[in-house]
């Protein structure tokens, strides 16, 4: 139960920090005209070395607090959230997790396939179709600024996840 | 329900549910969610209420940490630099005060005019109330809202109009316990009835968002092929608008052609308020519907 609570702990504070610092980093950095997509990345990441249904809820999470702030349809995030939490989660038994890229890859992907589904939930809510300027303007800096930050921000989750993993002394086998 | 220890076989050992019946369960929940705000479009329950609780302490926390930093950096600023710059401020006060001095002339006659076209209501008139701007950037790169740190326990109630630097915001879109979220004009899917103010022609103030990134404009549209197309002619909100308080300067004009059909004429529009450097907003409390 002690494992339980440190662990919810650490998720909680993980999730917090990155959609503070996401909310802040335009701020802190004058040049950032876009917001790195952290909680994608914690979802997905999370979904990818924790399971399924840890990337689900993380989803979950993480999405109820982007619709809660950015005042737009509540569930729409949520939706998207937690399906990459979730196909991540499937992922994970498929792919092996050894190749330095492969995260990278993910993050493109996800990234990817969020942006579009934006677009489409926003077509369908407004009807503006000029799909160049999205891709010009929103998709492709939030792209290339996620993937740079999925570096950092995958490998401090890695880390921990390590060391979860020794101290539980499992799992291990698993990642083969 | 939440566990994030979730065993890492798909199994899920000891989770009550299994992953497919939740992940269904939820989709069905978001669908609902997202049916629910379609076709009335709002939200069936405010999860801001909760989560405003837990953030906007954090928030204003960061926000002072910032601050701080930003003094520091200030405080360099060299002595020499301060001097120098004191000068330059004394000529620049003389120049000013010059201005005033032509200006209360102009504010005087201003006065007069209005005077003559019965339009005292000019927005100074308006009850205000200060608030500061909590979440500015948004955490989606899709939409533009910005939180502030007064709700319904300061008086903030939905649809108040937000004003800064002397031009409008936005509106409030959602009212919680002790924040609240305001929904500028350039999100995609606001529309703002405007007029130009001299000739009170109407026209449409439609927010663009990747227009607004690249340029920082909006677009301005529905307009009779007459219109004035002056460059920085002020366009403020307009007497029929069902949400703004009339005579709001909403932005200048930057360029406005006449359509191919040589019978309305679109154009863009540079908002007067800066997006980007948002710290502080005043609420407008006095709301539309008493007006009228």
């Amino acid at each position: 139960m002690k494992k339980f609570f440190f662990k919810f702990t650490l998720w909680i504070i993980l999730i917090l920090s990155a959609f503070l610092l996401q909310n802040n980093l335009c701020r802190m950095i004058p040049f950032f005209q876009t917001a790195p997509n952290l909680l994608l990345i914690v979802t997905f990441s999370l979904g990818f070395l924790r399971g399924k249904v840890t990337g689900m809820m993380t989803g979950l999470v993480c999405g109820l607090l982007l619709d809660a702030f950015s005042g737009g349809i509540l569930g729409a995030n949520v939706l998207a959230f937690i399906y990459i939490g979730y196909l991540n989660g499937l992922l994970s038994r498929i792919l092996v997790n050894d190749m330095i890229l492969l995260p990278l890859c993910l993050s493109v992907i996800n990234e990817i396939c969020y942006s579009l589904y934006s677009y489409v939930v926003r077509v369908l809510l407004i009807g503006k179709t000029n799909v160049w300027d999205y891709v010009k303007t929103i998709m492709l800096p939030e792209l290339i600024l996620t993937v740079f930050c999925t570096v950092i921000l995958y490998g401090i989750i890695m880390t921990v996840n390590r060391r979860l993993g020794a101290k539980e002394k499992e799992g291990e086998n698993r990642i083969a | 329900m939440k566990r994030p220890n979730d065993n890492r076989s798909d199994l899920s050992i000891g989770f009550f549910i299994a992953p497919r019946i939740l992940l269904f369960i939820l989709t069905v929940c978001c669908v609902c969610s997202m049916g629910f705000y379609y076709f009335k479009k709002e939200n069936i329950v405010s999860v801001g209420q909760a989560a405003g609780l837990v953030l906007v302490p954090f928030q204003k926390g960061i926000n002072t940490v910032g601050d701080f930093f930003f003094d520091l950096e200030q405080d360099k600023l060299k002595m020499d630099e301060a001097l120098e710059k004191i000068q330059l401020l004394e000529a620049e006060k003389e120049d000013l005060l010059n201005t005033i001095q032509e200006n209360e002339k102009l504010v005087f006659d201003y006065q007069e005019l209005c005077q003559l076209l019965e339009l005292k209501d000019s927005y100074s008139d308006y009850e205000t109330t200060g608030a500061t701007v909590v979440f500015s950037d948004p955490s989606s790169n899709w939409f533009s809202h910005i939180t502030i740190d007064k709700g319904s326990e300061d008086g903030i109630e939905e649809n108040m109009n937000v004003i800064a630097d002397g031009g409008l915001v936005g509106y409030v879109s959602e009212v919680s316990r002790n924040h609240s979220i305001v929904s500028t004009i350039i999100n995609d899917n606001t529309n703002v009835s405007g007029m130009q103010l001299s000739t009170r022609d109407n026209c449409m103030v439609i927010g663009d968002f990747p227009l607004m990134k690249e340029d920082g404009l909006l677009r301005l549209d529905y307009m009779s092929s007459d219109f004035d197309m002056t460059k920085d002619t002020t366009i403020v909100t307009s007497d029929i608008s069902d949400r703004y308080l009339p005579g709001i300067v909403i932005g200048y004009v930057e360029e406005v052609t006449v359509n191919a059909n040589k019978l309305t004429s679109s154009g863009y529009l540079r908002p007067a308020v800066d997006f980007r450097h948002l710290n502080h907003v005043l609420v407008i409390t006095t709301k539309k519907e008493i007006d009228s």
